[in-house]
Formats: C-alpha cells, structure tokens, sequence
C-alpha cells in the first residue's frame, strides 16, 4: 500500500458518502430549519436507529452482503411487543420482556434464512430481500389470522373488532420511550436519551470482541475466500447460519428499540421499509458490501436522516412543494444502495480479471477459481 | 416410472401444488356459489393484461442476465409514451399504437444505459437491477411532479401541474384492445379477444426472434458463454440486445396493462410491479436462467387464475378474506423456490 | 439408549439451566413490570354505611398526590402488586392513614373506594371490569352461541 494520497482512489472508494454529503450540504441552509432543531433530531434518530443498522455488520464480514433478510428479526420484534403490550407489562420491563419473546423466534427465523441463504450462495442479497416479503405473508398470517384465535390475546382493545387478528396500529403507550427515558440527560438545550446509547455502545463492545473470537475469525475468513475457509476446516455452512441469526436476533433488538421510540406500531407495516433504511444508513455511511465498520453505521445515520430531516423542507421551499422533496431523497436513498452495489460488483469483477491475468501465464486455474 | 419421477422433479414440487390449487379452485367455484363464467372472463382480462410484462423479461432470462428486477425501467418508458401521447391529445388507435411508438426511442435509450450498466456489475444483476429499478421509478415521481405536462385531464385541477396519480384513460385508448373484436357469450362471459390476439402477435413475434441467428445466439450466451465465445459472438453485445428488448416489451406491456386496466398509475406505482411478473414466468416452469414462450403463457394463466379465484372461492369457505396472504406466500415462495434452487449450468 | 458421555450430559445440563433463567427472567419481568390500572374513587355508600371524604390528598407509591372531593374518581397507573397508598383528609384533627395492599397478578383494572377505606368497610378494593370489556365479552358469546360450528371466524368487516 503507498501512502500518497489519490484522489482519484478516494472519490471512488468514497463515491457514495461524497454525493450525500454534497446534497446534503446544499439542502440544509435551503431547508431554514434551525441547527438546534436539527441537532436534536439527530441524537433522537441515533437512539432509534443505530441498533438496527449494526444487526447488518455481521453478515457483511461473513460474505454475505446487505443482510436483507433482518427484516424477519424486525417481524420478531414486533410480535415480541404485541404480546408484551398484551399482557400489559409496562417501561423498561415491557422492552426486555417483548426481547424474550421476540429471541427464540428471532433465532428460528434466523436458522430458517440462514438454511435459505446456504441454498442461494452468489445471490444471497436478492434471495435476503424476496424472503423479507415471503416472511411478511407468513407475519400476516400469524398476526392477522391466528391472534386472538389460535394465540390466545388478552386484550380486545388491541384485537380487531371481529374478534381475532391485531389492529393496523397499535399504540404502545406502556412501553413508550422508556428506554430513551430511563436516563434522559439535559445537556444545554438537548435531551439525550443516555439508556439507549449505552444499550448501543454495549453492542458495539460486543461486536468488537465478537470479532476477536474464533466464531468472528472464522467469519472473516469465509468473508475473504469460501474454499480456503473450507478446506482450513471452517464449516463454511454452519458459520453462515450463525452470522445470520446473530444478525436476526440484533435486528428484533433494534426494532424494539426503534418502535419504543416511536410510540407506536403500524401492525403490518412497520417492518416493510426497515432493511432499506438500514442498508441505506450503513452505505451511505461509507461501507461497503464486503466491508463495514462501526463507524460506517454512526455516519451513515447522521448522513440518511440528516438529509430525511432536511429534504422535504428543502423541497417546499425551493418548489413550493414538499413532496418533491420526499421523493428526492428516497431516489437519492434508492440510487446510494444502487450505487454501492455497482461499485461493489465493478471492483469484485476487476478483481477477478486482474487474478486471471495473473494466471494466464501458468494456465493453471483458469475455471477452477469462483 | 423413473422418467415420470424425473419429469416431476424438473417440474418442482411447488409447481405441481400450485397447478393442483388451480384445478381446485376451478372445481371448488360452483360449490360455493362463485360463477365460472364471471371468473373466467377475469381470468382473461387478466391475463392479457399482465402476458406481455412477463414476457418481457424472457430476454434477459435467456441472455443469463437472470430475472429482470429492474422490469420499473421499460414501465417508466411506458409511462412516458402513454402521457406523452395523452399530452399531445392522442385519441383511439392513434393513441394506443402513439403510446407505443413515443415509448420505444425512451425504452432504447434507457434499456441502453441500463444494458451498459448490468454488463459491468456479471454475476450481481439482479440485486442491482431491483435498485435500479427502485430508483429510477422514485426518480421519476419528482419529473412528474415536474414536467411541464399540461392537460387538463392529466394534471391536479387546483394546481394546473403536477400529474394526478391515477390518470383515466376514458375518452382516450381505455379498453380499445380487450373491446376489439371482443366475444359476448351468454349473460357474463366476455372474451376479449383484440387483447389476446395482441399477446399472441407478440408472444409469436419472441419465439420468432429466438429462432433467429441472434436469437439463438442470445440463448447461448446465456447458457454456455465459454462455448459461445469460441463461436465468435460478443457476450456483452447480446446480453445489451437482451437488455434492450426486454425494456422494449416492458414498456409495450404496461401500455397493454393500462388499456385494460383503464387508468395510467403513476408515482410510486410501478415500484414493485416486477415481482408478481416474475413469480408468473417461474410458476409457469422458467428458472433463473431459461425461460420460454409457453412458460409464459402457463405461468400467467395460472397466477391470475389464483390472483382472481383466491378471493371469491378461499373467502367464501374460509369466511375470511385471506387471498392477500395467499398471493404473497405464492407468488415470493415461488420466487424464492427459484433462486435457492441449484442451477445445473451458471457463472 | 446409550449411555450418556459426561461432557453432552454437561452441556445440556447447562442448557437446561439456561432455558430455566431465561423462563424465570421473564416470570420476574412480568410480575415486576406488569401494570395496573387504579381507580380510586370518593363515593359515599348509596345505603347511606358511610360518607365520602369531605376532601383528601391520595398518594399511591411515589406518585404524584392527587386531590379528591365528593364523588370524584381518578386514576393511578402502578406497576407489579405491592404498593402503598397514603390518604390524608384535609379535615383540620383528622388522622392521615397508610396502607399497604396487594393487587391479584391477573387483573388490568381494579376499583379502590377511600371512603370505604377510611370508614373501615370492607371490601374497600375490588377487581373493576370496564363496560366496553363486558359488552364486548357478551357480544362475542352471544356470537359464539350463534355460530358454534363455524371453523375459521366469522365475516369480517
């Protein structure tokens, strides 16, 4: 590695970033909004967000690309708190409760993915993404059919009127920002919900030590080559698996953490957008779909949801029409995923090319490399 | 024996269940009192409405580009052409077949960068292709907004710009194929036959193609490139033609859709209108990687049977409408059967 | 079977034991987290047994006090089943009394009468069932009664 500096090298390595942060750039003096509205939102949208995000980081070093599939530990989630809701159980107690509820369910989702995936080797993304909306059949089936009548549901006010099935939103008013208010810290004009950064930096403490373990070892080195891995002894399949139920189980997490900050549920929606703005975040925080960080995903939430904040104002004020805005930065959200993943192919295809110039000389392993 | 238990392995299991809950919602219907006749005239409609959007994404199928998640492009093309013609105040034929001709230069043009595109990223096409897609689609929801289109039947009336986000195509081009040489037997079967015919020309028109120099050429591309290179045809150069007709037929077919459906769906619409088009070609017998006319037009038969059948039969013994939650099993685990399965030739 | 080798019969013994604590985490998860909803109301018996506190200051936990008079009934919204509730009449000379009372697990609503508290009636506490609750109960039997066979619900909206 030399150490000058490229610039070249840099725009491409950092393409993504440096579009966001332009635009972005643009649309905050635009928009008119103050910088302490701004500030506030962002530490809000950190609490509520990061978690999730982070459940994307382990299957990313295992190879695997964007965990799509995180949006079965969000469903997970979501059932969790339903019947925590149910049975009434309030704050904090609430959330860890509905993450009982939510893990073993959070784990089987994650083995089933991780079995599908194993199935879809090369295709892991797409297949990821079309098993979110196989998922969300069977999470209608499950919530809209069978609660309240085979799984017994306490109360009639979240049931519908027919008697089974859950309402479209549910108000979570028991469980309602306790986490972020267990430990909320005035500092100058902003509340920080302390509770649930601390929630977060013991995920990334996890995640740093997970790395070091020899699972973590293991996954990284399946990320780099499969067949070496392999023939090293790694069970390839089985690591694969772990990774994605870790991911699983950490995505029910953050969505707990997301809709207690929300303060309510919208049933059979609120999973829908999860993994796009969970992918979104981590890309456009500046990884990749072979490699990571923790600080990709603090980046890429202040960056996605600085411009989420800002755009639709920005939109109003310079078409006098906010939803311009709104479509402009989903395009930009959509291209930024598009845009990774382009790169990601380019480079990976280069790559190989260069390895088979490398080899052409030798003739030795011309089909034989993947 | 052994070659029956062949056939119905290459068949797929879920295939077979899925044709079986066709036959049985077919047999089911009179029992509880749904009409066959009313059915199968839905049945029809449907089918002609959504055929040429599955078969727009054979071409890039057979070209080993895989399935064609990015189908929003050719659509966006559409859109274009259809508005364009309504803009311009095209009525009847003139407007349909307008529609059509103010689409294509769009669907090459986009279908080439969109060719140029997938060609740089082998072997990741179809997790990019549905971003493409996604984006493309909410890129053009800001030109709606935008564009100076100015018909008053096409724009928000408070506003006077902006298009509306559904936009009726009465008094335009609504119905002219399904009401073309149409077939009234009885009190409520209607056939439409101008919308099949058209299916047909098209579907004929494909397989023509595929039997062409290019078009076999196409096919071996996408199933043996190593071979296909030693033969002297350029990969890259026909899986852009692939690309590029598919766009094209993407584009036709929502213009197909939107006559017999009767209104032109803007915005967020188009969105993730690749995905029931997709689960048709693979409940009709397509993998990932081959795909043929008569995949086609099983595979659209059967989806729209159970898109149409599933609400009045399954509610009507279930007490419960619950066909939302049956097309979504279906139709994702049909794609998702797909994608895990284990291709006997790729890379 | 086999015979069992010490180290699998370790590891699931730990398992087990691990299914145990995470079964009991979540038993004292709900019992300590589970909430309730109090409604304490100033109502005199209609019979005429006892009168309702001319006004009081009613505290429950830590809770912010509430005020009531004549006829007022107020809601306190507590978690788990042990609490203690401190009414304080705000007759010049009359005795403030503090009680400790439990709440049955099962219960989301319960009535709790201070007028009947502070004139030693009992019972002064008792499980409240809300109106909407009951006509809905009665409306689904009623329902039930009217369609026993059916196997999958009945007509949505």
């Amino acid at each position: 590695m030399s150490k000058t500096f490229d610039p070249r090298k840099f725009l491409a390595d950092n393409l993504v970033v440096v579009i966001f942060l332009v635009v972005t750039a643009f649309a905050v003096p635009v928009s008119g909004l103050s910088a302490q509205f701004i500030i506030q939102e962002l530490f809000t949208r950190i609490g509520r967000n990061a978690f999730l995000v982070f459940s994307l980081l382990l299957p990313i070093m295992a190879g695997m690309g964007i965990n799509f599939g995180m949006v079965l530990g969000a469903m997970a989630g979501e059932i969790g708190l339903i019947i925590a809701v149910d049975w009434g159980i309030l704050g904090v107690n609430g959330l860890a409760f509905a993450s009982l509820v939510g893990m073993p369910i959070a784990v089987f989702l994650g083995w089933i993915a991780g079995e599908v995936l194993n199935r879809a080797k090369g295709r892991e993304m797409v297949t990821g993404y079309i098993l979110g909306f196989f998922m969300d059949g069977v999470y209608q089936l499950v919530v809209l059919y069978m609660m309240g009548y085979i799984i017994p549901i306490r109360s009639p006010a979240i049931t519908l009127s027919r008697g089974y099935g859950i309402r479209n939103t549910l108000g979570l008013d028991s469980v309602r920002q306790s986490l972020d208010n267990l430990l909320a810290v005035r500092i100058g004009p902003y509340v920080l919900p302390l509770a649930t950064y601390m929630v977060i930096g013991l995920l990334c403490v996890f995640i740093i030590w997970f790395r070091r373990t020899k699972l973590g070892q293991d996954m990284r080195a399946i990320g780099q080559d499969q067949g070496v891995s392999h023939s090293a002894g790694i069970s390839v399949e089985r690591t694969r698996i772990i990774a994605i139920m870790i991911s699983t189980v950490l995505a029910m997490i953050g969505q707990i953490i997301f809709l207690q900050n929300m303060g309510n549920m919208a049933t059979y929606n609120a999973h829908k957008q999860t993994g796009f703005f969970a992918a979104a975040a981590l890309l456009v925080g500046g990884a990749s779909v072979s490699k990571a960080t923790i600080p990709n995903v603090f980046i890429g939430v202040v960056l996605l949801h600085l411009m989420y904040i800002v755009m639709p104002r920005a939109g109003a004020q310079l078409f006098g029409e906010a939803q311009i805005g709104e479509f402009f930065r989903d395009a930009l959200s959509y291209a930024a995923i598009a845009m990774a993943l382009v790169i990601y192919a380019w480079r990976k295809r280069a790559n190989a090319e260069r390895a088979r110039a490398g080899l052409r000389g030798g003739e030795a392993a011309a089909g034989g490399v993947k | 024996m052994n070659r029956l238990k062949q056939a119905v392995t290459d068949f797929g299991w879920p295939r077979i269940i899925i044709f079986l809950f066709v036959v049985a919602l077919f047999i089911g219907a009179p029992f509880v009192k749904v009409r066959v006749d009313s059915s199968f005239t839905d049945v029809f409609n449907r089918f002609g409405q959504n055929a040429v959007l599955v078969l727009a994404l054979v071409p890039m199928v057979q070209a080993g580009c895989g399935l064609n998640f990015g189908l929003p492009v050719g659509i966006i093309a559409g859109l274009l052409g259809s508005t364009l013609a309504m803009e311009f105040g095209l009525v009847g034929w003139a407007g349909f077949l307008g529609a059509i001709g103010l689409s294509l230069p769009f669907a090459v043009a986009f279908g080439f960068a969109y060719g140029l595109l997938l060609n740089k990223v082998k072997g990741e096409e179809m997790t990019i292709a549905m971003y493409v897609g996604f984006s493309i689609v909410t890129f053009f929801a800001i030109l709606w907004l935008l564009l100076p289109y100015s018909s008053p039947n096409m724009v928000w009336g408070y506003a006077g710009k902006g298009l509306r986000t559904t936009i009726t195509l009465e008094g335009y081009w609504g119905l002219i194929l399904n009401d073309f040489l149409a077939l009234r037997i009885g009190e409520n079967f209607r056939f439409p036959t101008g919308m099949i015919l058209f299916v047909i020309l098209l579907t004929v028109l494909v397989g023509f193609f595929f039997r062409s120099k290019t078009g076999t050429a196409m096919t071996a591309v996408g199933s043996n490139p190593d071979f296909a290179r030693a033969g002297g045809v350029s990969a890259d150069r026909m899986r852009l033609t692939s690309v590029i007709l598919s766009t094209v037929i993407g584009a036709v077919g929502i213009l197909v859709y939107q006559q017999s459906f009767g209104f032109i769906q803007i915005y967020n619409a188009p969105l993730f209108m690749a995905f029931p088009a997709v689960a048709a070609l693979l409940i009709g017998g397509a993998s990932v990687n081959k795909a043929s006319m008569l995949n086609v037009i099983v595979g659209t038969f059967l989806f729209q049977s159970i898109l149409t059948m599933t609400p009045s039969v399954i509610n009507s013994i279930l007490q419960t409408d619950m066909s939302e939650v049956i097309r979504i099993l279906i139709s994702n685990g049909m794609i998702l059967y797909a994608l895990t399965r284990k291709t006997k030739v790729t890379k | 079977m086999s015979k069992l080798d010490p180290k699998a019969a370790r590891r699931w013994a730990i398992r087990a034991v691990l299914a145990a604590v995470y079964l009991a985490l979540a038993v004292i998860l709900f019992v300590t987290g589970k909430g309730h909803t109090i409604l304490v109301d100033n109502k005199a018996d209609p019979a005429g047994a006892y009168p309702a506190l001319k006004a009081a200051v009613v505290s429950i936990g830590r809770q912010k006090p509430m005020e009531f008079y004549p006829g007022d009934r107020d809601k306190f919204v507590v978690k788990g089943q042990r609490h203690r509730i401190r009414v304080k009449p705000l007759a010049p000379g009359a005795q403030e009394r503090e009680v400790e009372f439990r709440l049955p697990l099962g219960q989301d609503m319960t009535l709790l009468s201070i007028s009947k508290l502070m004139a030693g009636a009992e019972p002064w506490i008792e499980v409240f069932v809300a109106p909407t609750v009951q006509q809905m109960a009665a409306e689904r039997a009623a329902d039930d009664l009217a369609n026993p066979l059916e196997t999958f619900g009945n007509t949505g909206p």
